[in-house]
């Protein structure tokens, strides 16, 4: 079954190169497109339904690369990335499909480098060896560099320069880092290398993956690059990249690292908790849609990796379907969210509001990714949230305490964003004619809230199969060998 | 028991009994008397509610047949069994009393013997739900606004957004700066060579 990881990981880069090469006219790259990412939620529910998940590491493959230096072509996929793969595959064909459906001009362009993306962060979740993981997490920026500096908004520029400049400064702290560790250990895979106690290589990692998330302070550039950027691409940003980030804390910060992740436990937790409480009280007073959902963004991070720090089962199930059902929401979000900018051509609230009238699936939509976002109970986000507060408790009461602080947070910027679009009067740029959501948009966004709908109602799904044996905190401390 | 008592029946004369007030005679087509019932879709659900709440309370008679109690004791054990005479005093009180709730909602709002108590500070007390509102206005949703605008206007502005300004100008004016030593005169260059070189032996003297 090894064949599949690397399917997952090769399709989209080939469709890419072809859609790239082939004089294809731009309905037809688009439908490639369409067809290959979709092809990718094929290839990855058969995988789904293969995975034996009291089992750890599988679909693994290994090829020697720089054999001397101990680097190879090792991939393969634990429960918890086969998750994240899901996420990735799912929310990358719902954006494949919006771009189609927006029509996107320069079309080859366009949607060989979605799939190159695609195919990046898929390699991201399943790479088993540091060296590659570093290239898959690098080969991320290319496309998403070209996606928001040439396809953005107004200030995409900018944006895109920021973005660029924070990541790469991030990531080659932790190139340093996986280097002095690579010859340390005296191989680059993940799964033979041990532990290391050196506070430097935890940092190096640890910079790289909190600006990724990105970590309060380090989130100068998420307003900007989730502002400027085409909303489907604002999607994968937010919704699967920032995963990024809390699968490398998980995977290699915390795993190869456990002496210095604990001595600098308190410094991320503190981080984490003021980049929650921070992140959800500019959500609460964004002039702009896509600013709550940004800020939105940099508070649920916060969330994730405050489970992810509190080192135990409850905190690193509920960090794991946490990621999985705010990727999905934020990248629901985004979507609704050029929709309405499509309509209104603007996504100032205060010249939004009173959608709902005469547009039943536009408020259906945007009521239940919002009501599910702000974590009623019974939602998926629930479930992640209060399993990551139950874990973070047994570290402090007082991060729960912040934690839960944080939710009513949440309901409240959710319930201002849901009413400014949907309730009260018209807005002056509501035109009366503006369009209720067309079946080819429904198309796009109904899967999405179904999946989140399916997991609401068993969050179990993920909860009790992200880590082998459903017994997370020991599958971390030895390393994912198991 | 009793305040229920009050408060239902005081609803049930000021809507039902009485002359029809001004409101209802601008605003609602008032039907001829016998004439005035809602559809069959709603007056069948009110029936079937009706029924099950006046015979509800027959699923449990003390004495002579307790499902309630039966259903929920091997999960809830009760703490203290009364007696059946017990239950039955205290079943016909707590009836005296809804019963009393009632005649005072009669005595004032039907039959109109007494004027409705006129206590002021009570009264608007009341109309604004103690005041919660108000209270939860100045004590989560006030602060919580300041607290993000004070974020937003002295941290996130100059400190998250002004310090990546802070480097790209940085940036730009050392390039600048270093820019300047760009003269293209080959005496300046050679001028730097020999002083670097000067550094280096002075480097390689001190340093054995």
């Amino acid at each position: 079954m090894g064949w599949l990881t690397t399917t997952l990981i090769l399709l989209p880069l080939i469709g890419a190169l072809v859609v790239w090469i082939v004089p294809l006219p731009p309905p037809f790259a688009g439908s490639l497109a369409l067809l290959v990412s979709l092809t990718e939620v094929g290839l990855w529910i058969n995988g789904l339904f293969r995975f034996d998940f009291e089992d750890g590491l599988q679909f693994e493959q290994q090829h020697a690369w720089f054999g001397e230096l101990g680097v190879s072509y090792h991939v393969g996929m634990y429960g918890f990335s086969l998750w994240l793969v899901g996420l990735s595959v799912i929310v990358g064909a719902a954006a494949v499909a919006y771009a189609v459906w927006e029509g996107r001009d320069r079309a080859r362009g366009y949607f060989g480098l979605m799939l190159f993306l695609t195919g990046a962060i898929v390699g991201v979740f399943v790479a088993q060896d540091l060296l590659l993981f570093y290239v898959f997490f690098e080969a991320m920026l290319v496309p998403l560099y070209v996606l928001i500096g040439a396809w953005g908004g107004p200030g995409r520029l900018g944006a895109t320069i920021k973005f660029v400049i924070y990541t790469m400064a991030g990531s080659l702290f932790m190139l340093a880092a996986i280097i002095v560790f690579g010859l340390q250990q005296g191989t680059f895979d993940l799964v033979e290398s041990g532990t290391s106690d050196d506070a430097w290589l935890f940092l190096g990692f640890a910079l790289a993956f909190a600006v990724k998330a990105p970590l309060f302070p380090l989130h100068g550039w998420l307003p900007d690059a989730y502002r400027e950027s085409p909303p489907e691409v604002a999607a994968i940003l937010s919704g699967v990249v920032s995963k990024a980030a809390a699968y490398g804390f998980l995977r290699i910060a915390i795993a190869k690292f456990p002496e210095p992740a604990d001595d600098f436990q308190v410094l991320i937790l503190v981080l984490a908790a003021t980049g929650l409480v921070y992140g959800s009280l500019l959500a609460f007073r964004a002039p702009d849609l896509r600013g709550v959902i940004a800020y939105s963004s940099l508070a649920q991070m916060g969330l994730i990796t405050l489970g992810l720090f509190a080192f135990n089962d409850l905190g690193y199930d509920g960090a794991v379907v946490q990621m999985v059902a705010h990727g999905l929401v934020s990248a629901t979000l985004f979507m609704l969210a050029g929709a309405v900018e499509r309509r209104c051509l603007t996504g100032e609230l205060s010249r939004l509001g009173g959608m709902a009238r005469g547009r039943p699936a536009l408020a259906t939509m945007v009521m239940t990714t919002g009501i599910i976002g702000l974590a009623v109970p019974g939602s998926v986000a629930f479930a992640g949230e209060f399993l990551i507060l139950a874990g973070v408790f047994d570290t402090g009461w007082v991060w729960a305490v912040i934690g839960a602080g944080a939710i009513v947070l949440a309901a409240m910027y959710q319930l201002r964003l849901i009413s400014a679009i949907l309730h009260q009067e018209p807005g002056p740029a509501v035109s009366p004619a503006a369009l209720d959501l067309r079946p080819a948009e429904l198309a796009v966004l109904v899967p999405l809230v179904a999946l989140l709908l399916a997991l609401s109602a068993w969050p179990a799904a993920i909860s009790e199969h992200a880590f082998s044996g459903d017994d997370a905190a020991r599958v971390v401390q030895e390393q994912f060998r198991r | 028991v009793f305040l229920t008592g009050v408060y239902t029946f005081r609803m049930f004369f000021l809507v039902f009994e009485g002359d029809v007030s001004p409101y209802a005679r601008e605003h609602v087509h008032v039907p001829e008397p016998g004439h005035g019932e809602g559809p069959f879709s709603m007056t069948s659900t009110v029936w079937v509610l009706t029924v099950l709440a006046t015979i509800g309370g027959l699923i449990q008679i003390p004495g002579l047949w307790e499902l309630v109690s039966d259903w929920l004791d091997p999960v809830a054990e009760p703490l203290v069994e009364p007696s059946v005479l017990q239950d039955y005093v205290i079943s016909a009180i707590s009836v005296a009393i809804g019963l009393a709730g009632i005649g005072v909602a009669w005595w004032i709002y039907g039959a109109h013997r007494a004027a409705v108590p006129s206590a002021t500070f009570l009264r608007s007390l009341l109309e604004h739900k103690f005041y919660f509102d108000e209270a939860y206005d100045w004590v989560f949703y006030k602060p919580a606004v300041l607290v993000a605008r004070a974020w937003s206007r002295f941290v996130e502005r100059p400190l998250i957004a002004g310090s990546i300004d802070v480097v790209a100008g940085g940036t730009r004016r050392a390039g600048g700066g270093v820019s300047q030593t760009q003269t293209g005169l080959v005496r300046s260059y050679a001028l730097a060579l020999a002083f670097g070189v000067a550094v280096l032996v002075l480097v390689f003297i001190t340093v054995r």
